[in-house]
């Protein structure tokens, strides 16, 4: 039985393809760009501002702020699909999924189609179903700037701080992001011959997981030795960061991020990181190659940043005793 | 045409265009490589100061700063201007090739990278100067600007010519050995045009005196081997091409 | 025998060259090594101050941070950092006021201070305030500025080899100028006075003799313009008024059978010239062509060109007669010019085929003039010397012409070096009537079977290949020996040392070897085997030979390890190929009463080269799918099989049809 959705998937995509790519040419009006935002701008808005600034690149930025809430985003959609805007900005994997659904969903759960779509700060675009599996083709109308650099750079980013033989990780089982990010860094590890030792959080009371729990877990971890603990895309030990990076640094044990509040703002020692305003301006550039170059979207790769900002929180560093290299001393941002 | 030569003046041509050849190869040689490692050694420093000048303008970069927003890189460029007596000047430049920041002498009619425009890394030595540069990529990938440092190309020059100078005398001066070794030619043939010059001359005395027997041979003895066997086998025939000669006189008398 | 070499004068002659080519170039080098050495000094003292500022603020910056100076970490991949720039960097230190080290990269602290402490050498000019030469290193300091307890500085040590180690291959260029031309100008030498002396004084003594037995009716007929010429000339005229009015003497003279010496040097160089840079150059030419990989391609254009040869040597010998042996050489070299300029301005990969094939038609036509030379210029006495003269020449050649040829391009490039090989082809073309010389045939111009290159027809190969026993000498060993040759020494060894980071000159270096060894081992082991007797044994200890020298890379195929395989190889071969023609022709009696020896071997020659010119693209197929080093042990084990399985088959074999077939 011929799969009729797919093709019929396919067929809409290439009769939608006048409309994907940017009016290059048509120079009537700067291009009007609709930006769906989780808590207001960002440094990522501004690197995307500034991008777009520099590079000359006429736009219309129609702000639309969901201010953490989900529920906001149908009304915004739906303005969206009136005014048919030449291209959306979508923030955050949660608004992202809102804005154009699975790529394997039906079309009745895409909202978005037809009109292209930027997204920025999106973590794991393949793990949470925005974008099809490599060796798939990519989405028709779906591009963005991805913050976290990929797993292999950053255990390379962690040996090339102190010799690794263990990772620690503390997790919230609950979340589906957190737990595909712990398996892809077992795969990742054992190919370099290190060991992950995990530990979900476990429910409390309530039915929620347990922010009282982390000491402990800390403490357990830290008697098997590892070289240092892991701080993944996880909404939970976000929220409880701090609480985490003072159990490691009494047990001795420094924490590495992906994410850049957590060294810039915790007291994580190390990361490797995608500034803000870096993403900002990969996504203003991604906007640049389809709105004025005339790619369409699915000739624009989802990718991450080509270099990515090796940062170190000082303080925590000499309080360990865990002194940063030298060779990473010329590149590295350090955090007094 | 008669040109009278003997073998040892061939063979002594031919040694010496065999120590010409030699000699020119190799002062040639010797030329051209001392330029390539003398142009590596120089090269090499430039590196140094390319990919130190590189980390801070990419860290600048890292930080989303544009090229002429990074703080202090004509501070930076400065220094490492000041640092080395043979450098010039030093250029930071966008990729459309103006000049963004600068350090040193700046020659405005002398932009090397332009013509090296595609090129992640480049060097030139010539008459118009010496430069090398790298290209620096931001953090998406793309083409950020360059660098390019400027060596004094008059020292490059002045040094390049002196190391030829000296190679090329000692080349003239290694010529030099083609006199004696000619003389020495000379020498271990010089009894072979003694020798043949004798022969010669025994033949003649035989042909005036259509072959009278009182000739006496005043025959050289040569050392060298064809020219031995040669000689004892003339002396052999001596006799018979007397006798030859006596008959072909008389038969001429006769026939008269 | 010696006695008499040094009395003669050409041998004196060749010293003396010698030893002016000796002092000339000595002179010359040294100067270049002195004056050059202080100019690189200076610029790697430029270099190690800028270095051991870098060390010295990255270090600063480090303390500034508050990291203690005891307790920086990553102090040697620093080290290591610096050294992928340069090799010769020996170390890296941090040693405090005390001499204590503080931290010791690259040597360990003992080793690094035995340097520090040992006394500078005389100042050098070029040397910076802050360093010296210690102990063969050019030693750098600098004080750090932060370190607020500890007085410390940062140490950087260059191996003085540094400067060394380009001086040195430019030493080792300019002896392999020095040994070309030493080679060249014996065989100049040796020629000049072998036409102009020998050949002469053997003309005369033809002429004295019949003298001196009282008949007139020859005289000298080459008379040259110098003193011999001279006396010459004198005993002409005496000879002619002896033989009176009626008869008129006949002039003779010898042929310059030595010239085929220079002509088959001439041909050969001119194709050996490129032979390091060739399977880069082709790799660089076809990439790109489609549907073909490139690393296969390679194979089929160094083959192409054996392949030619193979098939074009038989039909340029059934022309021989025709067209007689000058304008055979002629065009052969004028073939072979063009070949290589085409070669030299070829865009693709069947440009290049093209032109490597009508480089193989030059080839084979020049060597079938040059044989045909040989062939008609001796007796069967002479017959084998003569041969002999022109291999001479070809191993010559295969010396120098590899060995110049890495020189050259390294200075000029490749494509030029295709240029220049041009040009001596088309010398040879020009000189060819200086070295074949007019004179006619010695031995007249009738040509029996055996006496210009052999024709081969389909019954003559039919006939000589059914013989088992040359089956086993021809597959077995001979044409193996010639797939080694060209399947190893032309395409795995300059390809395996380019990937090995050697530069054109030393893959030219390490060819040369081949034929040094085969020049040098040659004749001892042509004495050896006749001695022995045992050819066919020879032979197999040959191929055996050849092939554990090719399995050494099991070990890994370094500089080393090919060197001793193309050494291996040459001993191998030298032992082997002698001893291969005298197998042959012992177990092919019958064949060679039908059809001549000439011809028989000419059935051999096709069959090895045709094998040998698969060679390469079997060869480039198979290290395609297994890699360079692997495909020599590959090449090595079968070579080794091959030999050892000739040993075993061919004693019982001769038992079983050696009367019916050899005799």
């Amino acid at each position: 039985m011929i799969a009729r959705r797919p093709f019929l998937t396919g067929v809409g995509a290439a009769l939608a393809m006048p409309f994907l790519a940017g009016r290059a040419g048509a120079a009537a009006g700067p291009f009007r760009i609709h930006m769906l935002l989780w808590r207001g701008e960002t440094e990522v808005e501004q690197g995307f501002r500034a991008y777009l600034a520099e590079h000359q690149v006429p736009a219309e930025l129609m702000v639309r702020d969901c201010n953490r809430d989900l529920g906001r985003l149908p009304d915004f959609l739906a303005e969206i699909r009136r005014e048919r805007p030449d291209l959306v900005y979508s923030w955050g994997t949660g608004i992202t999924l809102g804005t154009v659904g699975r790529w394997d969903a039906p079309a009745e759960a895409q909202p978005i189609r037809d009109i292209p779509v930027v997204f920025a700060l999106v973590s794991a675009p393949v793990a949470t179903g925005i974008a099809p599996p490599g060796g798939q083709a990519p989405r028709a109308n779906v591009t963005g700037a991805v913050h976290v650099p990929p797993i292999p750079v950053q255990i390379a980013a962690m040996q090339a701080y102190l010799p690794l033989r263990r990772i620690a990780v503390i997790f919230n089982p609950a979340e589906a992001n957190s737990v595909s990010n712990v398996a892809e860094l077992r795969a990742a590890a054992s190919a370099v011959g290190v060991e992950v030792l995990q530990a979900p959080v476990p429910n409390g009371p309530d039915g929620r997981p347990d922010p009282a729990s982390i000491p402990r877990l800390v403490a357990e971890l830290a008697r098997q030795s590892p070289q240092l603990l892991y701080i993944g895309p996880d909404n939970f030990v976000g929220n409880h960061r701090d609480e985490l990076t003072a159990a490691g640094i009494a047990h001795g044990l420094p924490c590495f991020t992906a994410t850049e509040l957590e060294v810039r703002q915790g007291d994580a020692m190390f990361g490797l990181v995608s500034r803000y305003d870096m993403v900002g301006r990969l996504a203003a550039l991604k906007v640049k190659q389809i709105l004025v170059d005339g790619l369409v979207p699915s000739a624009v790769p989802i990718e991450t940043l080509d270099r990515f900002s090796f940062v170190i929180r000082l303080p925590v560093a000499l309080r360990l005793g865990l002194y940063p290299p030298l060779p990473i001393l010329d590149y590295a941002e350090i955090i007094r | 045409m008669h040109i009278r030569t003997n073998l040892a003046a061939k063979m002594g041509m031919a040694v010496a265009m065999i120590i010409l050849l030699a000699v020119v190869a190799t002062t040639l040689l010797n030329a051209l490589r001392f330029d390539q490692i003398y142009s590596q050694f120089i090269q090499r420093r430039l590196d140094v100061i390319l990919a130190d000048i590189r980390r801070d303008v990419v860290v600048g970069l890292d930080l989303g700063l544009p090229l002429n927003g990074i703080e202090n890189l004509p501070a930076i460029l400065a220094r490492h201007e000041r640092g080395d007596s043979e450098i010039v000047s030093i250029t930071v430049h966008d990729c459309q090739g103006s000049p963004v920041a600068t350090a040193g002498l700046v020659d405005a009619s002398f932009s090397p990278w332009m013509s090296f425009s595609g090129q992640e890394s480049w060097q030139l030595f010539s008459t118009a100067g010496v430069a090398a540069g790298r290209r620096v990529h931001d953090a998406f990938g793309q083409c950020a600007g360059g660098i390019s440092v400027s060596y004094d190309a008059a020292e490059y020059r002045a040094t390049l010519a002196r190391t030829n100078r000296l190679l090329f005398g000692a080349g003239g001066l290694a010529l030099l050995v083609i006199i004696p070794a000619m003389l020495a030619i000379h020498a271990i043939f010089r009894r072979r045009k003694a020798v043949f010059a004798a022969l010669e001359a025994d033949v003649d005395r035989l042909i005036l005196a259509r072959g009278a027997d009182d000739v006496p041979d005043r025959l050289e003895h040569s050392d060298t081997d064809p020219d031995k066997a040669l000689v004892e086998s003339y002396r052999h025939a001596r006799l018979a091409l007397a006798h030859g000669l006596r008959g072909a006189a008389d038969g001429g008398k006769s026939a008269s | 025998m010696s006695a008499r070499l040094t009395r003669n004068a050409a041998f004196r002659a060749v010293l003396v060259t010698s030893l002016a080519l000796l002092l000339a170039l000595g002179f010359i080098s040294y100067t270049a090594l002195t004056e050059t050495r202080a100019v690189l000094l200076a610029q790697l003292a430029q270099k190690a101050g800028l270095e051991v500022d870098q060390t010295a603020r990255r270090v600063d910056h480090a303390l500034e941070l508050g990291i203690p100076l005891q307790g920086i970490v990553g102090f040697d991949r620093l080290f290591l950092g610096l050294q992928e720039t340069d090799a010769e960097i020996a170390f890296l230190a941090i040693v405090a006021g005390d001499g204590s080290m503080l931290h010791a990269a690259g040597l360990d602290g003992a080793g690094i201070a035995a340097v520090l402490d040992a006394p500078p050498r005389e100042t050098e000019a070029g040397l910076g305030p802050d360093q010296s030469m210690r102990a063969g290193h050019l030693v750098t300091r600098q004080a750090l500025s932060n370190s607020r307890s500890v007085q410390a500085d940062v140490v950087l040590g260059y191996r003085e080899s540094a400067i060394d180690r380009p001086l040195r291959d430019n030493l080792l260029d300019v002896l392999i100028i020095l040994l070309a031309v030493l080679l060249l100008s014996f065989e100049v030498l040796l020629l000049l006075f072998t036409v102009h002396a020998v050949l002469p004084a053997r003309t005369a003594l033809r002429v004295l003799r019949n003298v001196a037995h009282g008949t007139f009716n020859l005289v000298h007929g080459q008379i040259l313009r110098d003193e011999m010429g001279r006396a010459m000339a004198r005993l002409n005229q005496a000879v002619r008024i002896a033989a009176g009015r009626n008869m008129k003497p006949e002039e003779i003279s010898e042929p310059r059978v030595i010239g085929v010496r220079l002509l088959a040097f001439l041909f050969v160089f001119a194709e050996e010239l490129a032979r390091p840079i060739m399977p880069a150059f082709f790799r660089q030419v076809a990439a790109g062509a489609d549907g073909v990989p490139t690393d296969a391609a390679i194979g089929w254009v160094l083959g192409v060109h054996m392949l030619t040869v193979a098939l074009v040597m038989p039909l340029a010998s059934l022309y021989y007669e025709r067209i007689g042996r000058r304008r055979m050489y002629v065009a052969g070299a004028l073939l072979a010019t063009a070949g290589l300029v085409g070669t030299g301005l070829a865009q693709g990969l069947w440009d290049l085929i093209a032109w490597r094939a009508l480089s193989g038609c030059g080839y084979a036509i020049t060597f079938t003039a040059c044989q045909g030379f040989v062939l008609e210029n001796t007796d069967r006495s002479k017959r084998s010397q003569g041969i002999a003269m022109m291999v001479g020449g070809i191993m010559l050649a295969d010396i120098c012409g590899p060995a110049i040829g890495g020189v050259l391009a390294g200075q000029i490039g490749a494509r030029p070096t295709f240029l220049a090989g041009a040009c001596m082809a088309l010398l040879a073309a020009l000189l060819v009537s200086v070295l074949m010389g007019r004179a006619p045939p010695r031995f007249g111009p009738r040509i029996a079977a055996g006496d210009a290159p052999a024709r081969i027809g389909w019954t003559t190969i039919a006939e000589t290949l059914r013989n088992p026993l040359l089956l086993l000498v021809l597959f077995l060993i001979a044409a193996p020996a010639k797939f080694l040759l060209s399947g190893y020494l032309y395409f795995l060894v300059p390809m395996r040392l380019s990937e090995t980071g050697s530069d054109v000159a030393e893959i030219g270096r390490v060819l040369m070897v081949y034929g040094l060894v085969a020049l040098l081992l040659g004749p001892v082991f042509a004495r050896l085997a006749d001695r022995m007797g045992r050819h066919a044994l020879v032979a197999g200890a040959g191929g055996m030979i050849a092939g554990l020298g090719l399995s050494l890379a099991v070990f890994g195929a370094g500089l080393p390890v090919m060197l001793a395989g193309v050494a291996m190889l040459g001993i191998g071969q030298a032992l082997s190929i002698p001893a291969q023609v005298s197998a042959a022709i012992d177990v092919s009696g019958a064949a060679i009463r039908h059809h001549g020896q000439g011809a028989v071997m000419a059935v051999m020659r096709l069959v090895e080269r045709l094998v040998g010119g698969v060679g390469p693209i079997i060869t480039a197929t198979l290290a395609h799918h297994i890699g360079l080093e692997q495909a020599m042990v590959v090449l090595g084990i079968a070579s080794l099989a091959m030999g050892s399985l000739f040993l075993l088959l061919f004693p019982p074999l001769m038992r079983l049809y050696g009367k019916e077939i050899a005799t």
